[in-house]
């Protein structure tokens, strides 16, 4: 498997919750999508970091408390 | 998420409430008669938490307040997930209005952060939401067992996506479907402008190569126009130049040859004078002999008379006579060098002019732009027609005999006006085509510009389309993902529901069930050890099927808090034992801290506990008090 497939970036340590979770499905299901035709890694790093971003955006209770 | 404390004023039966050093795990009894307060403990912390009860909803807190006071104020100090502190206050008055506001509290000490407080109130419900992971709907399916309630609930229920850990996705699902759609929109209306802009460069059908040849080809009729005007200036200033100069060479060089033959002559007559005077001085006896020899005596007389007066003189001017004839000869044979080199100038720019008419104009510039001027020009020009050859056909040979100035005046007067002539009528035209194809330029200059701003336009609503296109692909990628991460935990959501349920099920039901199957539509079958088979649930006694609810309650509890991050979890069950039998109700007791590794703190609310009932605190609710404090 290429290191790129690997999605070593996507560190599920560093996550919690839901983000941990999703970060742990994708680590698998990219293995499987992968095999599929016309598959583009960019694209799909692209929509991981998309919902990453949302999942974070929807549990984020700081800027609540840091917006003045 | 636990429960630090609990304080109240005025609310429903109680005047004050408080409840502080709550323990985080362990069994938490709250007991007392009918109407002691046991249910509004649990409404109290529904309240604080989502500012509204199992039974009253927004539009009836007004009910909240104690009877005989006008605010009702709850006060509740819990711990997140994250093992962060908050203390939440809310009230509500009498006429259903809510006060709200949210402090968090430093690690491990008890100063409240009054100035970064939360009071809007939907900014608070938002922060409580995201701090505890699941809302009003989840929490009383899961957490928040009310009196006689006891329903599974609908599997299409947002409660049951927070339950699986996929609520989060159901709504970034949407989100990203939305912003598709828009996306989709967007490129629908940049399209037709796209089509639009791309239909007129199709139209202004802009050739790249055309304008710099154009370009090209005013830049080369423009040297060759000021080449003209150099040699036309010159040979104005000199047209008469071969005629005057014809002249003073041809008299220079008839004095060139008459000093030439006077010079030879008088060196001649030098060297014989000279020959005769040293003679004469040096050996006289040798020069008598031979004249007497060869002459008569008057001769010798009169040679000797010369000889004695005139031959020294006679020496000395034919010397002088031969010098001044050879620096007089030198003298026009300077000036003939001089005028030579003049009409060498002259006769290089009369074959420059010779070519200049001699040649095309349009074999100098780009085929294109030649074509397109003969498109144009429906009369000949100089760019097609050379001036009639025969009027130049002498200039080659006069142009040669120029050099020694050997070309007859006349002839050559006239040949130079007849190029100077022909040059000005082709300088004419060359400045009109230059002037025709500098409009070219300007015309061509402004679709260049359009086409220019055309393709920024296209290039910039092009990458807008992609950039649509591209969230598009990518957002319908992170939908896909999301999906299949949501079908995955589901699937070990209902596992993990039927693994937790069999490890608390017999415990609930004294071992006669051990094991549940929960199908996707969430409808359950319980396997019977006596019947060795499962049942479906209406097969089973109302009773049996509460126990099951409670187990089945507590496993979906359990997952709620893995998947919304509470890793320790409080459960509030208000009389759950209301159909369990005393044998049931103690095995439960005695199991429930047991059964779940997360759901720790463990409220449990009923008119009378087993004495033996091992807790960790217990509340007793006076019946006829307003005030409690534990």
């Amino acid at each position: 498997m290429s290191a790129e497939l690997e999605l070593r970036w996507l560190k599920t340590d560093k996550v919690r919750g839901a983000s941990k979770r999703f970060a742990e499905f994708c680590k698998e299901d990219v293995r499987m999508q992968a095999e599929l035709d016309n598959f583009d890694i960019e694209k799909y790093q692209d929509a991981i970091k998309i919902v990453l971003g949302k999942l974070s955006d929807s549990s984020s209770v700081e800027e609540l408390f840091n917006a003045d | 998420m636990l429960i630090k404390s609990l304080n109240a004023i005025n609310f429903r039966k109680f005047t004050k409430l408080i409840i502080n050093d709550i323990p985080e795990s362990g069994v938490i009894t709250v007991a007392g008669s009918n109407e002691s307060g046991k249910t509004s403990i649990g409404e109290a912390i529904c309240f604080a938490l989502f500012g509204r009860t199992f039974f009253q909803d927004e539009k009836s807190l007004f009910k909240l307040v104690c009877w005989g006071t006008d605010l009702a104020e709850v006060t509740l100090t819990f711990k997140t997930g994250q093992g962060e502190i908050y203390s939440l206050w809310r009230s509500v008055n009498r006429k259903g209005e809510i006060d709200v506001r949210l402090s968090q509290f430093e690690e491990n000490t008890d100063i409240k952060e009054d100035e970064s407080a939360l009071t809007d109130k939907e900014t608070v419900d938002d922060a409580v939401s995201k701090l505890l992971g699941f809302d009003f709907d989840a929490f009383s399916n899961s957490f928040y067992l009310a009196q006689r309630e006891l329903t599974s609930p609908d599997p299409q229920s947002y409660s049951i996506k927070q339950m699986a850990g996929i609520a989060a996705y159901s709504k970034i699902t949407d989100d990203l479907e939305l912003s598709n759609q828009r996306n989709n929109e967007t490129i629908g209306e940049l399209q037709p402008q796209v089509d639009s802009n791309r239909e007129k460069l199709d139209e202004i059908n802009l050739d790249e190569t055309w304008l710099p040849e154009l370009i090209d080809a005013e830049e080369t009729l423009g040297s060759e126009q000021k080449g003209r005007e150099q040699l036309l200036g010159k040979l104005n200033d000199d047209d008469q130049l071969y005629v005057n100069n014809f002249t003073s060479f041809n008299s220079a060089r008839k004095s060139s040859g008459l000093f030439g033959v006077l010079g030879k002559l008088s060196f001649i007559s030098t060297i014989v004078l000279g020959l005769m005077w040293v003679v004469n001085t040096f050996y006289p006896e040798v020069l008598i002999e031979f004249l007497l020899n060869n002459f008569s005596d008057s001769i010798l007389s009169s040679f000797s008379i010369f000889a004695e007066k005139w031959l020294l003189p006679a020496v000395i001017v034919s010397i002088v006579i031969a010098l001044l004839s050879w620096v007089l000869r030198k003298k026009a044979k300077t000036k003939m060098v001089s005028l030579n080199e003049e009409v060498k100038d002259f006769s290089g720019l009369l074959d420059t002019g010779h070519n200049y008419v001699t040649t095309l104009a349009e074999s100098l510039l780009p085929e294109r732009v030649v074509q397109l001027l003969h498109q144009r020009d429906t009369e000949p020009s100089t760019l097609q027609v050379l001036p009639p050859r025969e009027q130049f056909n002498n200039l080659t040979r006069l142009i040669s005999d120029s050099l020694d100035y050997q070309a007859d005046p006349e002839e050559m007067s006239a040949a130079t006006s007849r190029l100077t002539e022909a040059l000005k009528k082709q300088d004419g035209e060359v400045v009109d085509l230059s002037s025709k194809i500098l409009d070219d330029i300007s015309v061509e200059k402004v679709r260049a510009d359009k086409a220019g701003n055309l393709r920024a336009t296209l290039h910039n609503l092009s990458k807008a389309v992609d950039k649509c296109n591209y969230n598009i692909d990518t957002q319908t990628i992170a939908i896909g993902i999301m999906q299949r991460a949501a079908s995955d935990s589901i699937d070990k959501f209902n596992q993990k529901i039927s693994d937790v349920s069999a490890k608390t099920l017999p415990s609930f039901t004294e071992n006669r069930y051990s094991e549940l199957k929960i199908a996707e539509d969430f409808t359950v079958q319980i396997y019977s050890d006596e019947k060795n088979d499962y049942m479906d649930f209406d097969e089973i006694s109302s009773g049996t099927q509460r126990q099951v609810m409670l187990s089945l309650r507590i496993a979906m509890s359990e997952q709620l808090s893995i998947n919304s991050g509470n890793e320790e979890q409080f459960i509030f069950l208000d009389e759950p034992f209301a159909f369990f039998d005393q044998s049931r109700t103690r095995s439960t007791l005695e199991n429930l801290p047991k059964v779940s590794d997360v759901i720790n703190q463990i409220w449990i609310s009923a008119q009378e506990f087993p004495d033996y009932t091992k807790v960790a605190k217990q509340i007793e609710c006076p019946s006829d008090q307003s005030e409690l404090i534990v």
